[in-house]
């Protein structure tokens, strides 16, 4: 056999190397940066800033000041938030309930097993329609169709006991079928010659979904998640298709309740709502980043891999 | 590229191009080069907008030989209506020279800076015609003192009020007729009990006493539509030193007539109250209107100030309400200032209210699916019930001024004139309280102004065309069509009034009598003008937490009818003295 000897790496050529990659780096992370700059920072810096002005809603004038957190911190404020909170929390507990649901019947359509088409053509149904118009459907339904069952109609401003429910049934239906394309799009990209070798393995379909597919497309499955975990704050819950500013505040969610604060004719000063409501993101976001960060980090170590 | 693929793209593109052509209606009138253009941008909501058809013609008229412009002749009115308003932030780059628009700020949209100095216009006598004014009062004049100090901003006017008008609970005049549901002259309820109350409402009572106590109600009312009715809650009947006080005669004057004329109603076969779910805050404005006219407008006021010397504070005993050997509630008379505003909400007239939003959710007293109903449905079904047989009679709706306009559809033709529909008069909490004033709240911001980006060109044309829109004949003509009143001071001549509708002449009756107050809800102090978010209308008195039965803390939304039910629904009442101590207590 022929030996190939290998070119001493010298302390120049390690130099260039570096050089090298620096400048990778460097033109890799600046595009990112710039769009980062661009589209968030500069974009939001008078939000940002407005976070930290008081606005006197006489004068016109602003001053710096903290008192817009402060706000945030009072007996009235606080258990408005504490509802939203679990609100939100109960909205992200319920699609993290659903992502199994969601990678079974991916797998299942992925799979091409029988009636694959039905259920691939009725998940998506929802993603076709026009969410308004799914809202109205969906309404009419529970609250006429189903009016046999519930003594109130579910989804009104009266209160009834299935009204959240009927809400967070409709939001899984609803998101269900996006999760759904996501999914079959990163179990198509399996490999296939991995699920030939395992099934000559004599693994079952379970198997192979566990052991092959799931750490194929465990990235997919970590974005997702970070996706929704991000979404938290900001998740109105189709209580405004609903309800518009009028839904309930047991109801209410942090997302909900930040674009109603916001919402011209929905508050007496919408320009001094601005400045309130951008110390709570801020306070929401510093909150919820490192969390997202911790998770997504958890994930992708202790994670299934493919090898 | 594939059939299909063109046949999906058309689509999507038709369909784009429908939803952009959707966006307001603009006239497709061809701009016209010879003549001078005016643009108005109108939020055409219940209101309608013959009105301001109606005066553009005229403008257009009376000005057809004006030159505005060199070398152009006349004015060309372009309109564009749509149901929603322009945002501070499209105003710069908008074409539009005049706005008309509801639910406006117009303290945040004078920082935006977006609005014209108009204090020439307001200043000066509103223009008649081509170099004719008038000459008796200038438009400033014309606007109350509550409205000439919070439209003038460091001696300037920016913009101009559009209507006043409250929203309330509105009557089938008719029916109250047929079912003779009117109080007969000297009937009062005011002797009736809380026991008699609960045997009325009770279908399992014992018949005897039932039948006793439904005789001394049917006593109340009238027996014949010809019979003499009671003075209602003004406490006076005909004209008195030009005032007319026959306009609430045979309705409840108190509280327990109230209540006494709800049991008859359902006895009568009539639900007594609709509301929409639409537009909730109606219900909140309802009992804001229950509140200042319990507690008379100068108190009610110092809400709106967050100051002044409030007479009427219910006394607190840790966590109750004081009250005499009577069972009444102990009031206090407290100095409001910046450290102890929140005391306002101890006022006895919210108290009240409160008491009233619980009579709106009691046993039968409202269309059940009222929570389910669009605000077209239950102005429908309020008008034609007869078409509507699982329905029926419906005595009362919660609307705002605007619904008679709105509602025109549902009329048939030619019969919506004679219609005998009324806004109704509040009755009193207690017998004390008759004779005192018709006390409303006028809480829709409704704003007219000129955009301040407006080409110097058609400066002139505008501020004239917005003056025109102040004189007396406009604010007549306003008035003419939609059945309401302009936030301004003016009479109606005889042949305007003759010409209106049966529900515009009592609606007109009441807005323009001395013994009704209209308060604009509105920051009256420049205190309350840097606190105004706490004084938004549908959640400033009524907003709260409360423990709920599983002791946790609940938050309470700004709805006192809504949360009444929604307690009663979870099985965890709540009354209406807790609910007020609740109210205070978050807002201490």
């Amino acid at each position: 056999m022929k030996m190939t000897a290998t070119k001493p790496v010298t302390k120049t050529t390690k130099k260039k190397i570096d050089r090298s990659s620096t400048v990778f780096y460097c033109v890799m992370v600046a595009l990112p940066l710039l769009q980062f700059l661009i589209f968030y920072v500069v974009v939001n810096f008078n939000s940002i800033l407005m976070a930290f002005q008081e606005y006197n809603t006489l004068t016109f004038s602003t001053t710096l000041s903290l008192s817009n957190f402060e706000g945030w911190f009072t007996k009235q404020t606080l258990p408005i938030l504490g509802v939203c909170l679990k609100n939100s929390m109960i909205y992200f507990g319920v699609t993290l309930l659903a992502i199994p649901i969601s990678l079974c019947i991916s797998y299942y359509i992925y799979k091409k097993f029988h009636l694959s088409q039905f259920f691939k053509v009725i998940s998506f149904i929802p993603s076709i329609i026009c969410i308004s118009a799914l809202a109205i459907m969906y309404k009419a339904f529970v609250n006429y169709g189903m009016s046999s069952i519930f003594t109130t109609a579910p989804i009104s401003l009266e209160y009834s006991e299935a009204r959240q429910p009927m809400l967070i049934v409709f939001y899984l239906l609803v998101n269900f079928s996006g999760n759904l394309l996501i999914y079959i799009n990163a179990m198509s990209q399996a490999s296939p010659s991995v699920i030939e070798a395992a099934k000559i393995d004599g693994a079952s379909e379970f198997r192979i979904f566990i052991h092959v597919i799931i750490p194929q497309i465990w990235g997919t499955i970590v974005s997702l998640l970070i996706i929704f975990m991000a979404g938290i704050v900001t998740n109105q819950a189709f209580l405004f298709t609903f309800f518009g500013i009028n839904a309930p505040a047991e109801l209410q969610t942090l997302g909900y309740f930040i674009f109603r604060n916001i919402q011209e004719g929905a508050t007496p000063n919408v320009e001094a709502s601005y400045y309130q409501t951008s110390a709570l993101g801020i306070m929401l976001t510093l909150v919820l980043a490192p969390i997202t960060i911790l998770v997504r980090n958890l994930m992708l170590k202790f994670g299934p891999r493919e090898d | 590229m594939k059939t299909k693929e063109l046949l999906a793209l058309s689509v999507v593109t038709l369909a784009s191009l429908t939803s952009l052509a959707s966006c307001g209606k603009v006239d497709e009138e061809e701009v016209d080069e010879t003549m001078t253009q005016l643009r108005i941008k109108y939020t055409n909501g219940g209101f309608g907008s013959e009105w301001l058809d109606k005066l553009c013609e005229e403008f257009e008229e009376a000005f057809a030989d004006v030159s505005f412009q060199t070398g152009r002749l006349g004015v060309q009115i372009i309109k564009e209506y749509d149901k929603k308003n322009t945002g501070y932030e499209s105003i710069p780059g908008n074409s539009n020279h005049i706005f008309i628009q509801e639910d406006t700020d117009y303290y945040t949209y004078m920082s935006k800076g977006v609005m014209k100095d108009i204090s020439d216009v307001v200043n000066d006598y509103a223009v008649t015609g081509n170099e004719t004014k008038e000459t008796n009062r200038k438009i400033s004049d014309k606007m109350s003192d509550l409205y000439r100090s919070f439209y003038q901003y460091n001696g300037k006017y920016y913009g101009i009020p559009l209507f006043e008008t409250n929203v309330g609970l509105q009557y089938n005049v008719s029916l109250f007729e047929k079912k003779k549901l009117f109080f007969k002259k000297d009937a009062s309820a005011d002797e009736f009990t809380e026991a008699d109350f609960d045997i009325l409402n009770k279908d399992d009572a014992d018949k005897e006493a039932k039948e006793e106590a439904l005789d001394k109600l049917y006593s109340l009312f009238i027996s014949n539509t010809s019979d003499e009715r009671s003075y209602g809650p003004d406490g006076k009947t005909g004209t008195i030193d030009g005032v007319n006080y026959s306009i609430d005669d045979g309705l409840p004057a108190t509280y327990k007539d109230f209540r006494a004329l709800l049991i008859m109603m359902k006895n009568s076969g009539v639900t007594p109250f609709i509301w929409n779910s639409t537009c909730t805050d109606y219900l909140t404005s309802l009992l804001n209107d229950v509140w200042a006219n319990n507690e008379g407008a100068n108190q009610f006021m110092n809400n709106l100030k967050l100051g002044g010397t409030a007479t009427n504070l219910v006394k607190l005993n840790g966590n109750a309400i004081e009250r005499d050997s009577n069972g009444n509630p102990v009031v206090e008379t407290k100095t409001i200032a910046a450290n102890n505003y929140a005391d306002l909400h101890l006022q006895k007239g919210k108290l009240e209210a409160l008491d009233f939003a619980q009579y709106l959710i009691e046993d039968g007293n409202y269309y059940s699916k009222s929570w389910q109903t669009s605000y077209t449905d239950a102005q429908e079904y309020f008008i034609n019930p007869q078409n509507h047989k699982t329905i029926g009679d419906i005595g009362f709706i919660v609307e705002g001024g605007w619904w008679f306009r709105e509602a025109s559809d549902f009329f048939s033709p030619g019969t919506q004139k004679d219609a005998k529909f009324s806004p109704y008069i509040l009755p009193k909490a207690t017998k004390d309280k008759i004779g005192t004033p018709n006390v409303r709240v006028s809480d829709r911001r409704s704003l007219m102004f000129v955009n301040n980006y407006i080409p110097e060109d058609n400066l002139k044309v505008a501020k004239t065309f917005l003056s025109f829109l102040q004189s007396d004949h406009a604010l007549e003509t306003y008035t003419l069509y939609t059945s309401s009143k302009r936030a301004l001071q003016y009479n109606l001549s005889n042949e305007t009034y003759s010409k209106m509708s049966y529900y515009g002449k009592v609606a007109w009756e009441i807005a323009n009598n001395t013994n009704t107050i209209t308060i604009p809800w509105l920051p009256l102090s420049n205190f309350a003008k840097e606190h105004v978010l706490e004084l938004d209308y549908a959640s400033y008195g009524y907003k709260a937490t409360y423990i709920d039965k599983d002791g946790k803390e609940q938050p309470v939304g700004g709805n006192p009818v809504m949360n009444f039910n929604d307690w009663n629904k979870k099985k965890d009442p709540q009354t209406s003295e807790q609910y007020f101590i609740n109210i205070y207590n978050y807002n201490k």
